[in-house]
C-alpha cells in the first residue's frame, strides 16, 4: 500500500513538469510586459529596457525557465513583481479562505445530493424523483454568479440573516467565519451538487436492479438497510469520480464567487496576477492548483480501492 | 395424505398479470400446485412459460406492477397476502433462494461472512459471537475449505461453483423449510454441476428442506427430481413423478420437449453425408462468390501446429498463457467441435482463428494463410471468407438496425458488388435458407425471439458465402426446443453448402450432433481429438470420461444407475444396456 502511493506520488513529477513547461512557455509568449505595466505608460523605451534587464526578462526563455524551476525545486517560487512578498506567501495567504470555500461547497454538495439522489432513485417516477430531477436542472442551468447574487438579496438583503461579502476565518472565529462562507460556497457548489445528484440517482438505480439486491431481499434484508448500506458502497464509486474530477474545478471556478463575495483567494488572487503580468504569482498559483487537483485524485485513486476491493492495490 | 396442511408450499390457483405499456401479460394463469415435505419438484418449461414468477411467488418477489389472484400458501399462510413485516421474516426464515448466476447474487463490495450475517441480523440474532458462529458453521457445511479464515473474502476471491456454495450457505442459514432454486447449476460448469446438485441434495436430506428446482435441463431433471411440473405459456400442462414423466408423457408437448433434448451417446441425427462433399455454393445464389474451386490438393480450412496464445493483462505483469501447444485440422467441409469447460481456451482458439487474438507461438493457417504477420489488407480479405456465430443473439445485433441490414453489413463492409439492391436480394435468401419468414427483413432484433435471433446471426454469417465458419457456443443461450430447430438448419446448411466449420460448445450432447471430429480442452491443453463417436463412447483421457461421466442423462432411471454405479469409466455403457 505505502509503495502504491509511493509509486503514485512520484508519477506525479512528470505531469507537474509538463504543467510547468506549458504554463511558463503560454504565459512568456503571450504578449504584454510586467516592466511596462510596473512602470506604467508613461516610462521611456529605455527605463522600461533597463527595467527588463534589472528583471532578467531579456535573458533567453530557456534561461529563465531553468532559473524558475531550480526555485521551484528548492521551495522557491520566487518573489512577486506587485505584492512585496514572495510567491509562497501569497499563495499561503489566498489559499486558505478558497479551500474553506471549495470544501464548505463540496460538504454542501455531498450533503444535499447524495440522499436526495438516493431517495430519487428509490421513489422513480414520483413525485420527489420529479422535484428533485427539476432542481437539479436548475442547478446545472443557472450560473454561479447568478446564484451567488440571488442569495445575496435575499438571505443578505431581504432577510438580514447572512453577511453580504467579506470573509472571516473559520479557525479564528468559528460561527462568524462559517457564516461568510455558506452563502458562497452554496453559489459554488450548486453545479457540482447537480451533477453528483444526478450520478448518484443514477448509479443507485443501476444498483438496485442489480441480482444481488434482489437476493437480499430474498433473505428478508429490510427495505431502508437494502438501500442506504447494501446498495450505497456500491454506488458511491461513479460518486466519487465525478467529486474528484469537480474538485479541481472548484478551487480554478472559485475566482467568481471570490470576486463577487469579497473574498481574498487564490481566485482573485490569480485574476488580478494575470491583469498586472505577475509571472511569479500566475505560475506559483497554477502549480499549486495542479498539484493540489492531482493530490485529490490520488485520493479518489485510494479510495476506490477502500470501497471496491476488486481494484485493491496488489493482492491481498 | 392429508393434505394442505402438511404441504410446505401450495400455489392455489395463482395467477399473475404484469402490466406493461404495451398492454398486459398474463404471466401465469391458474397454477395450482404442491410441493410435498422434504421432496424436490422441478418446474420445467421454455423461457417466457411462467416457471421463474410462479417460483417466486413463494417469496413475494414479483416485479413491479404485477396484479396477483389465487393464494401461495406458504405453511399455512399467504404470501400475497402477507404485511410487509410479516414478508420480511417469511424471505429467509420460512423460504429461501438460490440464484442462476452465483456472481452476480453475491453484493461485490462486501466480505460473504457480512452478507450471510445479513440475513441473521435481519431475522433478530443480534448477537455478533453466534452470528459468526453459525455463519462458519454454514459454510463449512456446504464444503469451503477454512471457512474462519475465508469470512472476510469477497465474492470475487471464490471459483464460480464456490460461489453458488456460499449461495447456498446463505439460503440455508435459517433452516427454511422450502428451498427455490432458479436454474441453480446453468451457469456452471458440468463437473460443478454435478457437486451442486449433491449438495442440493444433502440440503434436502440432512436440513430437511423441500426444494423447487427451476430449470430447463432434463439432465438435471432426471438426476436430481422427484416430481416434475412442466409449463407451458403461464398454464401448468402436466405434474407427474419424474420416472413416470420420462417414460411415459402425457401431454403432447412435454413429449415434443423430451424429443428436443439432445442426449449424449445418442449419434447424429443422420448417418453421416459426406462431409469432404464439394461445396456447391449457395445453389441459385445471384452474388455467388467463386468459391474453392481448389487447385491443387487444397490446404485444410484450419491448421494449428503447436499453437501458444497468450493474454496479457498490464503492464510488467506476467502473461497468462490461455492456450498451450494446441495442434489440430479442421479439413475443408468438415466439422469439429471443441469442448471443455470455462477457462479451458475453447473461445481463444476460435477467436484467434478469425485473426481477434494474436498467436504467441505456433503456426496457425487458416485457410491456406499464416496468420502470424498478416498484413491487416490480407486478413481483412481473409475474413470475409470466415462467418462469424456468437454466443448471446441479444448482444451480438446494433439494436438500431433492421434485421436485413444486419445480413446485408457483412455485403457492404466488404464491398460485395451488386450494390443494394442485389445486397437485399441475398438477404432475402439468407432468411429464407434460415427458415423465417422474408416479412422479418425489416423488424428489429428486439422484435425477435432469442431462437430467431440466433437464425439471423446464422444468416448474417453465411452472407459472404464462407468457406469457413467459427460457431462460438451458438445455441447456449437458447430454449431447448428453439436449440433444437437452431442445429437442425445448421447441421442442414452445412450440408448443402458445404462450409468447414469450428463449433464451440460446452454441451458434449450438442457437439456430437453435428460434429464429424471432437477436441475436448482442459486448461488450454488439447488433451484429446478424434473421431465424435470415438471420444464420447470410448473415452481415453480421465479428463474427457470425467467430463462425460458429469452430464446428467435425461433419463431417470439412467441417471440413477450411473450415479450408483460411479464408474466414470464407461457411463455410456450402461446407457446402452438399459436403452
Amino acid at each position: 500500500m505505502l509503495r502504491f502511493i509511493f509509486r503514485r506520488l512520484l508519477s506525479l513529477l512528470p505531469v507537474l513538469f509538463v504543467v510547468s513547461v506549458v504554463i511558463f512557455s503560454l504565459i512568456h509568449l503571450t504578449p504584454g510586459d510586467p516592466a511596462r505595466a510596473i512602470l506604467g505608460q508613461n516610462a521611456t523605451n529605455e527605463q522600461v529596457a533597463a527595467l527588463r534587464e534589472s528583471m532578467g526578462l531579456d535573458r533567453p526563455l530557456v534561461e529563465q525557465y531553468l532559473g524558475w524551476v531550480g526555485g521551484v525545486l528548492t521551495g522557491d517560487f520566487g518573489d512577486s513583481y506587485f505584492l512585496r512578498k514572495s510567491v509562497t506567501e501569497a499563495i499561503g495567504d489566498n489559499a486558505v479562505p478558497t479551500i474553506q470555500l471549495a470544501v464548505i461547497a463540496i460538504i454542501v454538495a455531498i450533503v444535499l445530493s447524495v440522499p436526495f439522489g438516493t431517495l430519487a432513485a428509490r421513489f422513480r417516477g414520483g413525485r420527489l424523483d420529479r422535484s428533485v430531477m427539476g432542481f437539479t436542472l436548475i442547478g446545472m442551468t443557472v450560473p454561479s454568479f447568478v446564484l451567488a447574487l440571488a442569495l445575496m438579496v435575499v438571505f443578505g438583503l431581504m432577510l438580514r440573516w447572512l453577511p453580504i461579502s467579506g470573509y472571516v476565518n473559520p479557525f479564528e472565529d468559528f460561527a462568524g467565519g462559517i457564516r461568510t462562507l455558506i452563502m458562497p460556497g452554496i453559489a459554488l457548489g450548486a453545479i457540482t451538487a447537480a451533477l453528483i445528484t444526478r450520478t448518484t440517482r443514477a448509479a443507485v438505480l443501476d444498483v438496485l436492479n442489480a441480482d444481488y439486491i434482489d437476493a437480499a431481499r430474498s433473505r428478508g434484508v429490510a427495505e431502508g438497510r437494502l438501500l442506504f448500506s447494501h446498495t450505497l458502497k456500491n454506488a458511491s464509486l461513479p460518486v466519487l469520480t465525478i467529486i474528484g474530477l469537480s474538485l479541481g474545478g472548484l478551487v480554478t471556478g472559485a475566482a467568481v464567487t471570490e470576486t463577487i463575495f469579497n473574498i481574498p483567494g487564490l481566485g482573485q488572487l490569480l485574476v488580478t496576477s494575470i491583469a498586472r503580468r505577475d509571472y511569479p504569482v500566475i505560475q506559483g498559483v497554477i502549480l499549486f492548483v495542479t498539484l493540489i487537483y492531482l493530490l485529490t485524485n490520488l485520493l479518489i485513486d485510494l479510495l476506490y480501492g477502500i470501497v471496491d476491493p476488486r481494484v485493491r492495490v496488489g493482492k491481498a | 395424505m392429508t393434505g394442505e396442511s402438511t404441504a410446505p408450499l401450495r400455489f392455489e390457483e395463482l395467477t399473475l398479470d404484469i402490466d406493461t405499456p404495451q398492454g398486459t401479460v398474463h404471466a401465469v394463469r391458474g397454477v395450482t400446485l404442491e410441493l410435498q415435505r422434504g421432496e424436490i419438484l422441478a418446474i420445467v418449461g421454455e423461457s417466457g412459460s411462467g416457471k421463474t414468477l410462479t417460483a417466486r411467488a413463494a417469496l413475494g418477489l414479483l416485479p413491479p406492477r404485477t396484479r396477483t389472484g389465487g393464494r401461495v400458501l406458504l405453511g399455512g399462510a399467504d404470501v400475497l397476502q402477507a404485511a410487509p413485516e410479516a414478508l420480511r421474516s417469511i424471505r429467509g426464515g420460512e423460504a429461501a433462494m438460490i440464484f442462476q448466476e452465483p456472481s452476480t447474487a453475491l453484493n461485490p463490495v462486501f466480505p460473504i461472512g457480512w452478507q450471510l450475517e445479513e440475513g441473521l441480523r435481519a431475522h433478530g440474532v443480534t448477537e455478533p459471537a453466534e452470528r459468526r458462529r453459525r455463519t462458519v458453521e454454514m459454510l463449512r457445511a456446504v464444503g469451503i475449505p477454512d471457512p474462519e479464515r475465508r469470512l472476510g473474502d469477497y465474492p470475487h476471491q471464490f471459483s464460480g461453483g464456490q460461489k453458488q456454495r456460499i449461495v447456498i450457505a446463505m439460503a440455508l442459514a435459517l433452516r427454511p423449510s422450502v428451498i427455490i432454486a432458479d436454474e441453480p447449476t446453468t451457469a456452471l460448469d458440468v463437473t460443478v454441476q454435478a457437486e451442486i446438485l449433491d449438495l442440493l441434495r444433502e440440503c434436502r436430506d440432512d436440513f430437511g428442506a423441500s426444494i423447487v428446482l427451476i430449470t430447463h435441463n432434463m439432465g438435471v431433471v432426471a438426476d436430481i427430481a422427484d416430481r416434475v411440473a412442466v409449463m407451458y405459456r403461464g398454464e401448468l400442462v402436466e405434474v407427474a413423478p419424474v420416472d413416470e414423466l420420462f417414460r411415459s408423457p402425457r401431454e403432447a408437448y412435454t413429449r415434443q420437449l423430451l424429443a428436443a433434448v439432445p442426449r449424449l451417446g445418442g449419434g447424429r441425427e443422420e448417418p453421416d453425408a459426406s462431409p469432404a462433399s464439394a461445396p456447391t455454393g449457395a445453389s441459385d445464389s445471384t452474388t455467388s462468390t467463386a468459391v474453392s474451386a481448389a487447385p491443387a490438393a487444397p490446404a485444410p480450412a484450419v491448421l494449428l501446429d503447436g499453437v501458444d496464445i497468450e493474454y496479457r493483462s498490464g503492464f510488467g505483469t506476467k502473461p497468462v498463457r490461455a492456450v498451450r501447444g494446441v495442434s489440430l485440422q479442421i479439413a475443408r467441409g468438415e466439422v469439429v467441435g471443441l469442448v471443455g469447460e470455462s477457462g479451458s481456451g475453447k473461445s481463444t482458439i476460435g477467436r484467434a482463428i478469425g485473426g481477434l487474438e494474436t498467436v504467441a507461438a505456433g503456426r496457425l493457417e487458416v485457410l491456406g494463410a499464416e496468420l502470424r504477420g498478416l498484413p491487416r489488407r490480407r486478413l481483412r480479405e481473409l475474413r470475409r471468407r470466415i462467418g462469424f456465430v456468437f454466443q448471446d443473439p441479444a448482444a451480438s445485433f446494433n439494436s438500431f438496425m433492421t434485421i436485413e441490414d444486419c445480413v446485408i453489413e457483412p455485403m457492404r463492409i466488404h464491398r460485395v458488388p451488386g450494390g443494394r439492391s442485389a445486397h437485399r436480394a441475398r438477404a432475402a435468401e439468407l432468411l429464407d435458407a434460415v427458415e423465417l419468414p422474408g416479412s422479418y427483413a425489416r423488424r428489429y432484433p428486439f422484435e425477435l425471439s432469442g431462437g430467431q435471433r440466433q437464425r439471423v446471426g446464422l444468416a448474417r454469417a453465411l452472407a459472404l458465402d464462407p468457406e469457413l465458419v467459427i460457431a462460438d457456443e451458438p445455441t447456449s443461450a437458447l430454449d431447448v426446443s428453439v436449440q433444437a430447430r437452431v442445429l437442425d438448419i445448421f447441421t442442414s446448411l452445412q450440408r448443402e453448402l458445404g462450409f468447414a466449420a469450428l463449433f464451440i460448445s460446452h454441451d458434449l450432447a450438442v457437439v456430437e450432433l453435428l460434429a464429424d471430429r471432437v477436441g475436448v480442452l482442459q486448461g488450454g491443453e488439447l488433451v484429446e481429438l478424434g473421431a465424435t463417436e470415438q471420444v464420447l463412447h470410448a473415452p481415453q483421457h480421465p479428463y474427457t470420461q470425467q467430463l462425460i461421466a458429469a452430464v446428467p442423462v435425461p433419463d431417470p432411471e439412467v441417471q440413477r444407475l450411473r450415479r450408483r454405479a460411479e464408474d466414470p469409466g464407461h457411463p455410456l455403457l450402461d446407457a446402452e444396456a438399459i436403452a
